[in-house]
This record gives structure tokens, C-alpha cells and sequence, in this order.
């Protein structure tokens, strides 16, 4: 039988199309990639929000102590203090964790949105059109198959880089999966702490600021700054609730992880996800700039 | 809920409710200078206390993630070692082009 360069190629690009319809498509591993980029970032948000919330109601209280009693140990600020920084030393370890998460998903994202297969294919295009000038040189024929290996060497790599993320996922399931469930142990935790900080705070500048200058006899000293004072300390009230949705986020994220590893398409829900997130920083930025 | 969350949902509470309310503050701002001392030390040590059970709470996740460290480490190395590999098969495919540019050379002049 004579192998013409099609009858060759037949069965080359049928497995590769074959193992190329078995995995998703590549893009949706980058949306993923990228969803967790931008996750890892606003847990990073969060935990900044949560460390300065903290510090701040704290502050607050004390000067409401110090209003009322006219006095703050020494000994027991120090202590305070000491806590305090043992606290604020286990978010920044839990930044670092976080950190981390975030340096995974953007070498996935590297991966997944890599152009190697296009880098691959010029320079295989460069090698070809060397061997078919020297075989001109030497007055010998190339074989035609040689002309068709820029394309062929594009999909190579291509599908080479789907089986890589695909088995990234196979092999990191358990890691992935228990990585965001402790990010919602941790985000519940954190929307507790912060709810609560935010609340402290929001009472006691209402209480400070805005209720005590008006109850008492003297007059107000600047009207516009208590009116400015009154409405920041109403509006830090309504943004306890915006924070809830970084709650969500991470098992929203585990939940498109499972979809993935099934093989369903969760494009859409990923799409969803990244604009929930940017709104979470946003509103994360928004309540402790 | 375990223990922890619970604990801490009460210690909030009695601070928010209790510690940081109008009528406390009323009744506190009435009593002596000794007795707004020790009212004192005591809020100073209830807010310690809150911030030690956050501090706990947070510390035992921290741990958690930390058994995970080195596999989340060893997992972006390995990702960073593919990309490395298929930059070099495109490294030896251009060197590879320019061999083959130097044997034309050769052959123009044979």
C-alpha cells in the first residue's frame, strides 16, 4: 500500500482530536484559573478588612472607656496589646497561606493561557523552511509530511497543555477541594470578627461622635463635620452586610471546581463568580480603605 | 456550631449588649472614682478576652492550612517545571533551525 502524507496524518490528528474532545476546553480552565487568582485576592481583602476592623473597634472601645471612667490601666492596655499583636500575627500567616493559593492558581493561569503551542508552530514553521532551503541546496526532496509539522506540532503542544491542567486537577482534587473548605471555615469566621468589629465601632462613633456632641449642652463646634460624621458612622453600619457575599465565594468556587471535574460546563458559572468577586474587593476596599 | 463559636457569640454579645449600652454607661458614669477604676480594668480584660477566643479560633485554621503547605509548595513547583520544559523543546527546536541554517551554508559553498 502507499502511505501518501494524508493516509499518514489520518490517524495522527484522529487521536489527537480524539484526546482533545475527552477535556475541557482550555479556556475554561484559565476562567477557573483566573476565578481562583482573583478569589485568593479578595480573601487577602478580606483579611486585611478583618485585621484593621479589629484594631479600630478596639481603639474605639478604649476611648469609650477612658470617656467614661476617666482612666485605662497601663498593665491591662499591655496586655490588651499583646493579644492584640498575637492576633494580627495569625491574619498575616493566614495572608501568607492565602498567598499561596494565589501563586497556584496564576502558574495554572500561566499554563492555561500560554502561548507555547503558538510559539512551538513558528518555531517548527522556521525549522521546515530550513529543511526544505537545505534539501533545495542538496537537490533532494523533503518528505511532504515535514510541511504539515507546524500545525501538527501546534496541536501537540496544545492538547499536551489541556492534559497537563486536566491532570492537574485529577491529581490536586483533594488539595484543591480541602484548600476552599477550610477557606469557608475561615471566611465564616472572619465575617463573625469583622461583623462584629464593624458593629462596635459604628455604635461607638454614633455614640462619640454624633450623640454626645447633639445631647449635650454645648453647641456643635463644626455643623458640616458632625453631619459628616453622622452619616459615615450610619452608612459603616449598612456595610456589615455587603461583606456577607465573601462568605459565599468559596463554596461557590468548590462547587465549579466539582462541576469541572465532572465535566459539565461551568464556564458561565465561573464568568458569574469572577464579577461576585470583584465586587466583594470592592466592597472589602470600600469598608476599611 | 462547635464550642468556640459559641463562646464567642456570647462574649459578643455581652459586649455589644451589655459593656458598649447607653444604660450601662449611665449607670457607670454615677459610681465612684474606685469603683470606674476597677469598671474599667475589668471592660479592658473582657475586650482581651474576646481578642484571645479570635485570636484561638483563628490560629487553629491558620494550622489547618499549614498542613497543607508543603503539598500547595510542591504543587506550583511542578507547574512551574512544565512551563520550563516546553520552553525548552522550543529552545532546542530554534536551535535545531539554526544548525540547519549553518549546514545550508555549507552546502551553498560545496
Amino acid at each position: 500500500m502507499k502511505l501518501t502524507k494524508r493516509t499518514m496524518l489520518i490517524p495522527v490528528a484522529s487521536l489527537l482530536l480524539l484526546s482533545g474532545c475527552a477535556i475541557h476546553p482550555k479556556s475554561e480552565y484559565a476562567d477557573f484559573s483566573q476565578a481562583g487568582s482573583e478569589y485568593a485576592k479578595a480573601v487577602d481583602k478580606v483579611l486585611v478588612t478583618a485585621e484593621q476592623a479589629q484594631i479600630d473597634s478596639t481603639s474605639w472601645s478604649l476611648v469609650q472607656v477612658k470617656g467614661i471612667t476617666g482612666v485605662v490601666s497601663a498593665e491591662k492596655y499591655d496586655t490588651l496589646t499583646k493579644e492584640e499583636a498575637k492576633l494580627l500575627a495569625t491574619i498575616q500567616h493566614l495572608r501568607f497561606n492565602a498567598k499561596l493559593l494565589a501563586d497556584y492558581f496564576a502558574q495554572l493561569e500561566l499554563l492555561a493561557t500560554s502561548d507555547a503551542p503558538d510559539q512551538t508552530k513558528t518555531a517548527i514553521n522556521n525549522l521546515v523552511t530550513g529543511m526544505n532551503k537545505l534539501s533545495t541546496e542538496l537537490k533532494v526532496s523533503s518528505p511532504d509530511v515535514v510541511n504539515t509539522l507546524p500545525q501538527l506540532a501546534k496541536v501537540v503542544v496544545n492538547t499536551r497543555i489541556k492534559a497537563v491542567l486536566r491532570a492537574e486537577f485529577e491529581k490536586r482534587q483533594e488539595l484543591i477541594r480541602t484548600q476552599l473548605q477550610i477557606h469557608e471555615l475561615l471566611l465564616k469566621t472572619l465575617d463573625r470578627q469583622i461583623t462584629h468589629a464593624l458593629t462596635t465601632e459604628a455604635e461607638l462613633k454614633e455614640i462619640l461622635l454624633v450623640k454626645q456632641p447633639l445631647l449635650s449642652d454645648k453647641p456643635l463646634s463644626t455643623q458640616e463635620d458632625w453631619v459628616a460624621k453622622r452619616r459615615a458612622a450610619i452608612q459603616l453600619k449598612s456595610t456589615v452586610n455587603d461583606i456577607k457575599p465573601a462568605i459565599e465565594a468559596s463554596k461557590k468556587m468548590r462547587l465549579i471546581f466539582e462541576k469541572l471535574l465532572a465535566g459539565n460546563d461551568a464556564q458561565s458559572s465561573i464568568h458569574a463568580l469572577v464579577v461576585e468577586i470583584k465586587h466583594i474587593l470592592a466592597t472589602a476596599h470600600a469598608v476599611k480603605p | 456550631m462547635n464550642n468556640q463559636d459559641q463562646l464567642i457569640d456570647i462574649v459578643q454579645k455581652i459586649e455589644s449588649d451589655l459593656l458598649l449600652s447607653n444604660d450601662f454607661h449611665i449607670w457607670l458614669q454615677k459610681r465612684s472614682k474606685k469603683e470606674k477604676a476597677v469598671w474599667s480594668d475589668k471592660i479592658v480584660e473582657f475586650m482581651t478576652y474576646r481578642i484571645q477566643l479570635n485570636y484561638n479560633i483563628l490560629k487553629v485554621i491558620a494550622e489547618e492550612f499549614d498542613k497543607y503547605t508543603p503539598e500547595l509548595k510542591g504543587a506550583v513547583k511542578e507547574l512551574q517545571d512544565e512551563m520550563k520544559k516546553m520552553e525548552n523543546f522550543i529552545k532546542v527546536i530554534n536551535n535545531l533551525t539554526k544548525v540547519i541554517g549553518l549546514l545550508t551554508k555549507v552546502a551553498t559553498k560545496i
